[in-house]
């Protein structure tokens, strides 16, 4: 089901694993750029990443080609994985070499900074509902993402919805529970696998969202 | 090829090529979501492909904001105007 008013998508934030919730978003009708969105980023990197202050990410220098997917790179630094134009060969190798690899890569660093900025306003000013999908995320690791997001944010601004696979958690498909201040868990029946992040439970995925919609206003 | 007419005839043969897309179906009004293949990620190459064709760095924070093709034309041109010292017009 499409739902007619995209707004409410506007207070989700994606913040890892993979590019899964970027297709549900897609699929409800949101197409709005974010940093974390079309990236694959585990959870004690993702908190490495904001505790270090995004120091050095996408450097030229820590950016390799992917080793299964050739329109993907890896910052080695935070082995944090990219959707990007810099595409591979069969070889492991940039299709691009030289000036012109240089001159793509400093367009991709302007959009990763520009992100980046994008994604640091809005966790200080909005009070977004941050994102994590992965099939198995520990209590502990769902903690630690919601307090590098807060130390980043400046204060507990922001929450922290972490979805996981039904198998793995014992919850049943399309439930949510809190597990801690400002954290939810939600389950879908299946995450879809790395290589079809497209292919999302995008009906459990609705139901776990539409917790957070607000109530239509009486007229 | 200074021009304004220059410059707005470049960005839509760029944008033709790079997405291979027939260029008498592009306009101003034309936005990334018109055109199949035109995304966050193939945006780098347009832009490095309008880059290789004016001659000049362009501010890409500034293309990044362009709403359509006739913003991202303009941008353009007033970025190779900028960096060749000809008055903006």
């Amino acid at each position: 089901m499409q739902h007619e008013n995209k707004d409410w998508l506007h207070q989700f934030e994606p913040v890892g694993r993979n590019c899964e919730f970027g297709f549900v978003l897609r699929h409800f009708g949101s197409d709005r750029p974010s940093l974390f969105r079309w990236t694959w980023l585990g959870a004690n990197d993702f908190c490495r990443l904001l505790e270090q202050d995004f120091e050095d990410a996408f450097a030229l220098e820590n950016v390799r080609p992917h080793i299964d997917n050739k329109k993907m790179v890896m910052d080695a630094k935070y082995k944090w994985y990219f959707h990007s134009a810099l595409h591979s060969d069969d070889n492991k190798q940039f299709l691009l070499s030289g000036e012109r690899l240089e001159k793509l890569h400093r367009i991709e660093m302007i959009k990763v900074q520009r992100e980046i900025e994008i994604f640091l306003q809005r966790i200080r000013t909005e009070g977004v509902v941050c994102v994590y999908a992965a099939v198995s995320v520990s209590d502990e690791e769902a903690k630690a993402i919601l307090r590098a997001i807060d130390a980043k944010a400046g204060g507990p601004l922001n929450r922290l919805l972490v979805v996981d696979e039904a198998g793995a958690s014992g919850r049943e498909p399309g439930q949510t529970e809190d597990i801690a201040p400002r954290i939810a868990r939600g389950s879908v029946s299946y995450m879809a696998p790395v290589s079809q992040s497209y292919a999302a439970d995008f009906e459990n995925w609705e139901k776990i969202l539409n917790r957070y919609r607000a109530p239509a206003p009486v007229s | 090829m200074n021009s304004r007419e220059d410059i707005v005839r470049v960005v839509y043969e760029t944008v033709a090529t790079t997405f291979d897309y027939p260029i008498e179906q592009l306009n101003g009004a034309a936005t990334a979501s018109d055109i199949e293949g035109w995304d966050s990620v193939t945006t780098s190459m347009l832009f490095l492909n309008i880059e290789e064709r004016v001659g000049v760095e362009l501010d890409i924070d500034k293309l990044l904001k362009a709403e359509n093709l006739e913003e991202l034309a303009t941008l353009v041109f007033e970025g190779v105007a900028r960096k060749s010292g000809s008055p903006e017009s």
